[in-house]
């Protein structure tokens, strides 16, 4: 042991000599001194205070904080995904959120893309009283003079982000604001744009609200004809079994079917799978049997472009997960395309001639992903669409679709919300 | 026998020499193993100031080293200190830069070390990549070799420590450093962090870049007023 003639003390963990100033035992590595911890206070501090001063508020003389607020106006507020703003009135807590039923604020959104892919999204301004928790969407926005969304700054190449004007949205029916955002993303790489949202308040302050997209490819798993054997139902169903049972399921799947005729029932199952018929010269893909899309809860789309359904009664296309229909024909079928569980069904492009019924949302779902209804000829159905049930408010949109020669060209059982002006009724 | 020597002692019968770490004009460190348990930390030696680390002997923080021990002989000091295992950021950004998200996150953990650091009237003085090691999901800002105690009534400092480009430009003798030197690293750090680049080439995207350009004010009284409010508009 050591020697020294300073004076002493005892390790208390060895009982080797020490220094009297020392701090470490070196002889078994152990602290002796007594030591702090050092934190920062909360970020929350400041919210702290402010709720603080909210309680002393009625305390102090209501001129003195009327002319100190008015000297330091107006202001200007920053945050990414929340931030929390203070009137004479009170403190809100504003933040975006990805859906109605988050509440918590999003500072990053990652979305995957298919490249060359459109997407659309929405982005939820909320609003809500910081003391008391209570939606204050409503008395904010009376405060507000002007509220605009946009894209300032991209980063990587291939990714394109816009965003709509900040506004209410009927599927939204309890958010202040919501703004759509459009982006593809071009080139095989990741690209990311950060939002920024600009509340101007009548009284001068400013508030800008950031969150950041991240756009990552989603890879591309093509399947065509003359590399594998799709010519029946038999084959196609094996394929479809096929990928279903893959283990990653993150490539976007797409099969490009030859311009034969499948009968028989074909059943899409396990993850969205997205079917496109032949366009090359005259002859098309066309199914005489039902395609059935099962249940899923991954949210994504199987679409089915250029494909003609040529029955002879039952259902053309049954989607219990979200589908979306683009240029496809569908006659002869009691039912052209029916949407049920909790899918999200859309029709663009097509064309519902001699059915039963051309299309019937009958579906309980809680989200919606696409209000169009566009360019479609409805013709000579029995019912052109029959609306029984239909997931959320959003106003279905059917500009320039044509209707003619129906029975009843729309049944609105639920009385959904509906956007007819640019409808052509004959 | 005094306790520079006493401390030197202890440490040469009862430690081994893993590795000497780095040498530089001001001094050594090295890395070093306890025989007994095998507990490894950190020996600096070096001249100048240790009054930093003489703080720091009676504090803990989960984003700075412990010092465990602080022994000086005139101006040349011993200090041993607690070995942190991970990479260092520098390493971390050689891949590419960060995810806005993982550059918040960490800038956020240097600001609460910068805190601990500004609360004992300290500056560190070199915020840089290769001084943070990221010791799994925390950030840990090591080597106040560079740091001093801000005293207010020097008009400037004696000595031009830090490093080129992430050092505040009081710190090359405009003024005195106090803990807005350190935010104007920040903001240097947070960019590179972001872009892998000096803000004068390119400045960050967004609301980062926007935070960046407030800690870069050439004048001190126009950055953040204090790391808190840099944590805030983190």
């Amino acid at each position: 042991m050591a020697e020294h003639t300073e004076k002493q003390k005892v390790c208390p963990h060895c009982g080797a000599a020490l220094p009297e100033e020392a701090a470490f035992c070196p002889y078994c590595a152990q602290t002796v001194n007594r030591r702090s911890h050092l934190k920062a206070p909360a970020e929350g501090w400041r919210r702290a205070l402010r709720r603080a001063l909210m309680v002393l508020m009625p305390l102090l003389l209501v001129g003195g904080i009327a002319a100190g607020y008015h000297l330091t106006r107006p202001q200007t507020y920053e945050g990414v995904g929340e931030v929390y703003y203070s009137d004479l009135s009170g403190t809100y807590h504003l933040f975006l959120s990805e859906s109605a039923s988050l509440q918590e604020p999003v500072q990053e959104m990652r979305q995957n893309a298919a490249i060359g892919e459109a997407y659309r999204v929405p982005v939820l301004l909320r609003v809500y009283d910081a003391d008391t928790g209570a939606d204050a969407g409503a008395a904010f926005l009376e405060k507000t003079d002007r509220v605009t969304a946009e894209f300032p700054t991209i980063e990587g190449v291939g990714g394109n982000f816009a965003c709509t004007a900040p506004a209410p949205h009927s599927a939204f029916p309890d958010v202040p604001l919501v703004s759509l955002v459009d982006y593809t993303l071009e080139a095989d790489a990741e690209a990311a744009a950060e939002m920024v949202w600009t509340i101007d308040m009548k009284n001068g302050d400013t508030i800008r609200l950031g969150v950041d997209y991240i756009l990552s490819p989603l890879p591309n798993e093509n399947y065509y004809p003359e590399d594998v054997p799709m010519g029946t139902t038999e084959e196609l169903q094996a394929l479809i079994d096929e990928i279903a049972a893959a283990a990653d399921p993150t490539p976007n799947v797409n099969i490009y079917l030859p311009a034969v005729t499948y009968d028989g029932t074909l059943v899409l199952h396990g993850r969205a799978i997205n079917l496109y018929g032949s366009t090359g010269g005259t002859a098309r893909t066309v199914f005489t049997g039902s395609i059935q899309v099962e249940a899923r809860e991954d949210g994504w789309i199987s679409y089915f472009q250029d494909i003609e359904f040529r029955g002879n009664g039952g259902v053309a296309l049954s989607a219990a997960a979200n589908a979306r229909a683009t240029n496809c024909l569908f006659t002869g079928w009691d039912t052209g395309l029916y949407g049920c569980g909790t899918a999200w069904i859309n029709s663009i492009d097509c064309t519902f001639a001699d059915n039963g019924v051309g299309l019937h949302f009958n579906s309980k779902g809680g989200s919606a992903n696409h209000s169009l209804y566009n360019g479609n000829v409805f013709r000579d159905n029995g019912t052109a669409v029959v609306l029984e049930q239909v997931p959320t408010d959003l106003t279905l949109d059917f500009r320039g679709s044509v209707f003619e020669g129906n029975g009843t060209d729309i049944d609105n059982r639920c009385r959904q919300g509906l956007d007819l002006s640019q409808a052509e009724f004959r | 026998m005094d306790r520079y020597d006493w401390l030197l002692e202890a440490l040469g019968r009862g430690y081994e020499e893993i590795g000497l770490l780095k040498e530089g004009p001001r001094g050594t460190i090295r890395l070093i193993r306890h025989q007994k348990t095998g507990k490894r930390f950190i020996l600096r030696r070096f001249t100048g100031s240790a009054e930093v680390y003489e703080k720091l002997l009676h504090y803990t923080c989960e984003h700075l080293p412990q010092t465990f021990e602080v022994a000086s002989r005139g101006e040349e000091h011993l200090v041993l200190e607690e070995y942190i295992q991970g990479d260092t950021l520098d390493l971390l950004l050689k891949s590419g830069p960060c995810s806005p998200r993982e550059t918040r996150r960490i800038a956020r953990q240097l600001c609460q070390a910068l805190w601990a650091l500004h609360a004992l009237g300290a500056v560190h003085r070199d915020v840089k990549p290769e001084n943070i090691i990221l010791r799994g999901q925390e950030a840990v800002l090591i080597d106040f070799d560079a740091a001093r105690v801000y005293k207010p009534e020097r008009q400037s400092d004696t000595q031009v420590l830090g490093t080129t480009g992430f050092a505040a430009p009081e710190q090359y003798g405009l003024s005195q450093t106090d803990g807005r030197a350190d935010i104007y690293a920040m903001g240097i750090l947070i960019n590179v962090m972001r872009t892998g680049q000096h803000p004068s080439r390119k400045l960050a995207p967004g609301h980062l870049g926007r935070v960046v350009e407030r800690c870069t004010q050439v004048m001190p009284q126009k950055r953040y007023p204090n790391v808190l409010r840099l944590m805030e508009a983190l």
